[in-house]
């Protein structure tokens, strides 16, 4: 095996991470109570004991803190391995449900992958496409809806690698409008916008908590028909069968402290994150006019900036950063290793060559807004120096 | 009022401190916490090199080679996806799945969903002492068999199998040989080349690890093919989609590398356990052993008693946390499946405590045991 040993060759003084829809390290709080939960809350949440006790407490105020910072007035939540497990226990779900399931070209893969598996066991699936702009056609997804009766629909709120927002109220009434049953893959949207779910009223909801700060490993589906669930897993009978095996507590407690603090201050985080963004942009736009931003730009999370270096090749871009300490990716962590142009950005219209050239930022709000800066200034340089070989 | 003394090992354990120093490690911005799939920075090659050790660690307990272990979220999903993955991928060949009525509720109710997707399952009635024999499991086979799936240790008994003669009868008849392996890791030999395993399904949080993650073994060569159940990025060589937790497989890595270096330790402390519980009861009139301690772990002792009814000495047991059954079926008043499938009468199923040991149990919590139970027992029978 390769090993690596952590020599930032680099002219920071510390390394900038901007790679936050991949991962978000967990905030201190959050370390602190995931740790405490493996100290003390060790008993099994099924056990009748008292050792059982505050790990079925613990549950239960995780979905107290779900409850109120989604916003919703049930609080049927099942806890997941991971967001790619709550979108494809949703998916399954839709499946046995619907005549039908309508999603769109630019969601995460584990909604593709799972559309294309449940497709091969005899669900109709349809594909919707999206704008240049990023934002899915709404025209196409009326069409496929007034064809398709008892369809079921399943739309990410944020896209992962532009960050456009989705008209998800658009998309939920047009369902409802049909009798459709929604889902609405919200990863990439808790604690970066306001996510009052019960304006929305979906069916279902996927979150998980390494995306704002919690822990990787922990999966939320919303249901608010729980009975609607296929699970994916039976046996033991925890979380009243739709999703049985033992609770990852600590993981659960992590998530339940990271959902507190961002919501605690969730407009003070959003904006935080729009300034060191927007800084950013704007430095390396002043410095490189001719890079241009993937995606409808006023209709962005605070957060993303997906960049088109024309010309150049963004894994160079990336290499040069990473090797400067500025850490940034081309498309979503979960499909790389297959060095394949982004398919959002096919879907939305680019060119190969473009999809290539296109880098994506991510802030978190642990950023600087020094380090924004900075990185505004490191990017620029080094796609200007990029450019001047690759033309 | 003090914490009671923990003997439900079986249902799972206190995190050993070193484990959860790995972990958080593994958390921290200045630690190693980013995504192992971020191919295109330093600090994802950190976090995929932190997973790919771990991967190590579990895999050198059972003598299988890293590149054989699929993370998951416990043993549960193991398997599920052992089953479910194995049945769905080798429909061709065949529909057959051979199994015993005292497995994990995982297994169970999995055999039962598969059946419902028209499959075809052979339940084995184990004998008195929980299991189920070679020329049994002979009998059973049949030329659409694909796969025997049969636990190392049962979880209310502690019984053993014996996995190396079990293999061989399965793999003569052409099937595959799954293990659910959570009870046994670290506690007894679970070589997957010497005893003949195909899939084997792994559990931390049995082990000292956290809970919620886990394991399945998925055997090379011969090549096992398995169906995803969780489809996504195609991580874990595509049988198992999904970000992966890297402080809590790091925990399960040191988890078991702990066991690799302490294992026999650990089960000469409870052996010593065991026998001193026992002891203690030696001469407590109308106490009936479910284990049969000569073919189980030393960990797990299931007693039935004579004149009191379980939940009832449950209940008079406060200060010891223990368990009737599984920890899993808690929730229903049922006796449990497990002393039915061995033939134990409903109410002397109904009157059964399992006790199970750890690490961290000392000589004094077993004898605050041997001291509530006798005092308990014989209050209720008065
Ligand atoms: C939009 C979206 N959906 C789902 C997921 C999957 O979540 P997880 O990484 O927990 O598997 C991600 C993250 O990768 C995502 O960005
Ligand atoms: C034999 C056996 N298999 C499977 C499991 C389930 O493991 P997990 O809790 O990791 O899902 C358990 C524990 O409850 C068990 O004892």
């Amino acid at each position: 095996m390769r090993t690596y040993t952590f020599v930032a060759m680099t002219n920071l003084a510390q390394p900038i991470y901007l790679d936050h829809n991949a991962t978000t390290p967990p905030l201190p709080e959050v370390v602190e109570a995931v740790c405490e939960t493996l100290r003390t809350a060790y008993g099994n949440p099924s056990s009748g004991h008292r050792q059982g006790e505050p790990a079925r407490r613990l549950l239960q105020r995780a979905r107290e803190t779900l409850q109120s910072c989604l916003d919703t007035s049930d609080d049927q939540f099942v806890f997941t391995g991971s967001g790619t497990e709550a979108n494809n226990l949703a998916l399954r779900s839709l499946a046995r449900h619907g005549s039908c399931i309508i999603t769109s070209t630019i969601e995460h893969s584990s909604i593709l992958s799972s559309a294309t598996r449940l497709q091969a066991e005899g669900t109709a699936i349809e594909i919707i496409a999206v704008t240049e702009e990023g934002e899915v056609d709404l025209h196409a997804l009326r069409q496929q809806l007034s064809t398709h009766h008892h369809a079921a629909v399943s739309i990410q709120w944020i896209n992962n690698e532009t960050g456009v927002i989705q008209p998800i109220r658009e998309i939920t009434a047009l369902a409802r409008e049909y009798g459709a049953l929604v889902h609405i893959d919200a990863a990439q949207a808790i604690g970066k916008i306001d996510t009052a779910v019960e304006a929305l009223a979906p069916d279902f909801l996927s979150l998980t908590a390494h995306k704002f700060n919690g822990p990787a490993g922990v999966g939320v589906l919303y249901a608010k028909q729980p009975e609607l669930i296929d699970p994916l897993c039976v046996g033991g009978g925890q979380q009243s069968g739709w999703h049985a095996g033992t609770e990852n507590t600590a993981g659960i407690a992590g998530l339940q402290c990271a959902l507190e603090l961002r919501y605690s201050e969730l407009h003070e985080a959003i904006a935080h994150m729009a300034k060191l963004r927007g800084t950013f942009e704007q430095t390396v736009l002043d410095l490189c006019p001719w890079v241009r931003i993937n995606g409808l730009k006023d209709r962005r999370v605070c957060n993303t900036s997906n960049m088109c270096f024309e010309g150049i090749e963004g894994q160079a871009l990336v290499g040069r950063l990473d090797a400067q300490g500025i850490y940034c990716s081309q498309s979503s962590a979960c499909t790389t290793g297959r060095p394949e142009p982004s398919h959002v950005l096919r879907a939305m219209g680019l060119s190969e060559a473009q999809a290539y050239a296109s880098v994506r930022f991510s802030f978190g709000v642990t950023n600087t807004q020094e380090e924004a800066e900075l990185a505004g200034t490191v990017v620029a340089t080094e796609a200007e120096y990029l450019k001047r070989i690759f033309t | 009022m003090s914490a009671p003394v923990y003997l439900d090992y079986a249902a799972t354990s206190p995190v050993d401190p070193r484990v959860a120093e790995a972990m958080s490690r593994h958390l921290t911005q200045d630690g190693i916490f980013a995504n192992p799939a971020s191919r295109s920075h330093m600090p994802g090659w950190l976090a995929e090199q932190a997973v790919e050790g771990a991967r190590r660690q579990v895999a050198d307990l059972i003598h299988a080679d890293p590149r054989e272990i699929v993370w998951t979220s416990g043993a549960t999903e193991a398997d599920n996806l052992a089953l479910v993955g194995f049945m769905r991928a080798n429909r061709a060949r065949g529909r057959h799945l051979v199994t015993s009525i005292i497995e994990h509720k995982a297994i169970v109710d999995t055999a039962h969903a598969l059946e419902t997707e028209g499959f075809e399952v052979t339940w084995l009635t184990p004998g008195p002492d929980g299991r189920v024999t070679p020329t049994q499991l002979r009998e059973a086979l049949r030329d659409d068999t694909v796969l025997v799936s049969l636990m190392a240790v049962n979880n209310e008994l502690g019984c053993i199998h014996d996995l190396k003669a079990l293999a061989e009868v399965a793999h003569a008849g052409g099937a595959a040989f799954h293990v659910d392996g959570a009870q046994a890791a670290g506690k007894l030999d679970l070589d997957v080349q010497r005893l003949g395993i195909d899939l084997l399904s792994l559990s931390a949080h049995k082990l000292y690890g956290p809970k919620g993650i886990g394991a399945l073994f998925v055997r090379r060569h011969p090549d096992i093919r398995l169906e995803a159940l969780i489809h996504g990025g195609g991580h874990e060589r595509g049988m198992r989609s999904g970000t992966l937790a890297t402080h809590q497989i790091v925990g399960m890595g040191e988890a078991f590398a702990l066991a690799q270096q302490e294992g026999e330790a650990d089960q000469a402390h409870i052996a010593c356990l065991q026998t001193r519980f026992l002891n203690g009861l030696a001469d407590l009139e109308g106490i009936h052993r479910n284990t049969d301690t000569r073919v189980a772990l030393p960990n797990i002792v299931n007693l039935a008693f004579d004149g009191v009814d379980g939940e009832s000495l449950l209940m008079a047991l406060r200060n010891i946390a223990i368990s009737t059954g599984s920890a899993c079926n808690s929730a229903s008043v049922e006796p449990s499946y497990v002393l039915k499938g061995i033939g134990v009468p409903h109410a002397r199923a109904l009157a059964s405590l399992r006790f199970s040991f750890g690490r961290f149990a000392t000589e004094a919590d077993v004898d605050t045991a041997i001291a509530e139970l006798r005092h308990a027992v014989v209050a209720l029978r008065r």
